[in-house]
């Protein structure tokens, strides 16, 4: 009688679990698939253990001893597991609170960059230099989260040292080869100041681009625009 | 700017167009997959690059250009191929993907798949002729693009849906104005909307969808 009583308990777990992930998975959908998949196993794996647990019980095994055991294993689990836990609370609140999608720009911490993709473990950004950073979901938990309009044209402000060129002539070769690049960039680029340092010419420019990563690109082109001139010139 | 339009059929004749009338110096990219639909885009669209490619190598270019690209709009006859393009560009962090639906009843796939922009060509038809046959509660006007709201025109058709209407906007403090019967538009209190007037109200969908709710609709 009580081994069938303990085959029940393991079904009728199997069963609820089964139940209860297709409900999870119903309901929890729109926070996306795979992250309702996740939780609908992890609750049915949950409640398969709590019925093979029950029926060790049945089987008057000692309960206070499967107690012990298993509450030895769990916390044993949750020390040595404590970062992908906290990652999975991590992507919990990412999926909830929605704080930034993909294709957003984001700032955390010292980090920032265009969200890639929103995983389970962590979040995949490329910087404005093009690397790829994959930033543990546990960060968000801890450090606030700048969220910069995924759309919003940002300002890239550069500094053009020039030696041995007279401020109009700089100006006239800044523009021209500004001219050039004019198609990549959000506005038309703006000379906010021409000034005279120790015999240098310093133009600071003012140039706008929704693509953070080309800025890289672009100082490359001002520079070899600038060189195709005859000028050599430091930008900062 | 530098926007890359994938297709290039008609939805991306209208692309091309809004970007290059919102950026005459920038450069836009036509990525076609046939040489006919090649030569008519490069008379038809002058100040635009038409790269002819396959329908395999669309990504790679994504790829090659992620760098540089600004805008992405895919536009081809193929939602499919739409959606794979548009999911590659923001994959890739491309900052402006748009994709423009050939078939209105996909448009749930694509916010599924995590595409942010999705224009839905046939979605003023419902609201214009709602609009021209003038028999409706709510319209939905316009949809903004970044934010879950727009504007919607209420038709104050009773006493009850004019308290209704009223109580909404000093609730949620909705800038709105007024069509009156007889064709004027109107700015005015919330105490001057009357009874036959289509009132205007920018807000959330989430709040017209309360207001729906509460008149019973």
């Amino acid at each position: 009688m009580r081994v069938v009583l303990a085959v029940l308990s393991i079904a009728l777990a199997i069963f609820f679990g089964s139940k209860l992930g297709n409900l999870i998975m119903r309901n929890l959908s729109k926070f996306g698939r795979s992250f309702a998949s996740k939780l609908a196993e992890i609750v049915k794996y949950f409640l398969i253990i709590l019925g093979v647990v029950v029926a060790f019980s049945i089987l008057s095994l000692d309960v206070i001893v499967l107690t012990g055991v298993s509450i030895g294993i769990f916390i044993v689990l949750l020390v040595s597991l404590r970062d992908v836990f906290s990652n999975y609370a991590g992507e919990i609140y990412l999926r909830v609170r929605r704080p930034f999608d993909e294709g957003d720009f984001i700032k955390i911490g010292r980090i920032s960059g265009r969200v890639v993709s929103i995983n389970s473990q962590d979040v995949e950004l490329v910087s404005v230099k093009g690397e790829r950073i994959v930033v543990p979901n546990q960060f968000f938990l801890k450090y606030p989260v700048v969220n910069v309009s995924s759309t919003t044209p940002s300002s890239i402000e550069l500094k053009v040292i020039f030696k041995d060129v007279v401020p109009e002539e700089a100006r006239k070769m800044v523009m021209e080869t500004l001219n050039e690049i004019r198609p990549e960039l959000f506005e038309e680029p703006k000379i906010v100041s021409i000034s005279t340092k120790n015999g240098k010419t310093e133009v600071d420019l003012s140039l706008s681009v929704v693509n953070q990563q080309k800025t890289r690109w672009l100082i490359g082109r001002l520079s070899k625009g600038l060189y195709d001139r005859g000028v050599e010139v430091e930008i900062e | 700017m530098r926007s890359v339009v994938v297709g290039g059929g008609h939805l991306a004749y209208f692309a091309i167009k809004a970007l290059e009338e919102m950026d005459p110096r920038g450069r836009i990219i036509v990525i076609e997959f046939t040489s006919e639909k090649i030569d008519m885009l490069k008379k038809t669209f002058p100040f635009a690059e038409a790269v002819l490619s396959s329908i395999e190598d669309v990504e790679d270019y994504v790829s090659r250009n992620r760098f540089l690209i600004d805008v992405l709009v895919s536009a081809t006859d193929s939602d499919a191929l739409n959606l794979r393009y548009a999911k590659h560009a923001i994959k890739s962090g491309v900052p402006i993907v748009i994709a423009i639906l050939n078939n209105p009843l996909n448009e749930p796939i694509f916010v599924k798949e995590g595409v942010k922009y999705v224009i839905n060509p046939y979605k003023t038809i419902t609201s214009k002729i709602k609009e021209v046959v003038g028999k409706f509660r709510v319209n939905v006007v316009y949809e903004f693009s970044k934010v879950d709201g727009g504007i919607y025109a209420l038709k104050v058709e009773n006493s009850k849906t004019l308290r209704k209407v009223k109580s909404f906007i000093l609730k949620n403090d909705s800038p709105f104005f007024v069509l009156s019967a007889d064709k004027r538009i109107r700015t005015c209190s919330v105490e001057d909307i009357q009874i036959g007037d289509v009132v205007y109200i920018s807000c959330h969908d989430r709040e017209v969808r309360g207001l729906l709710k509460r008149m019973g609709g």
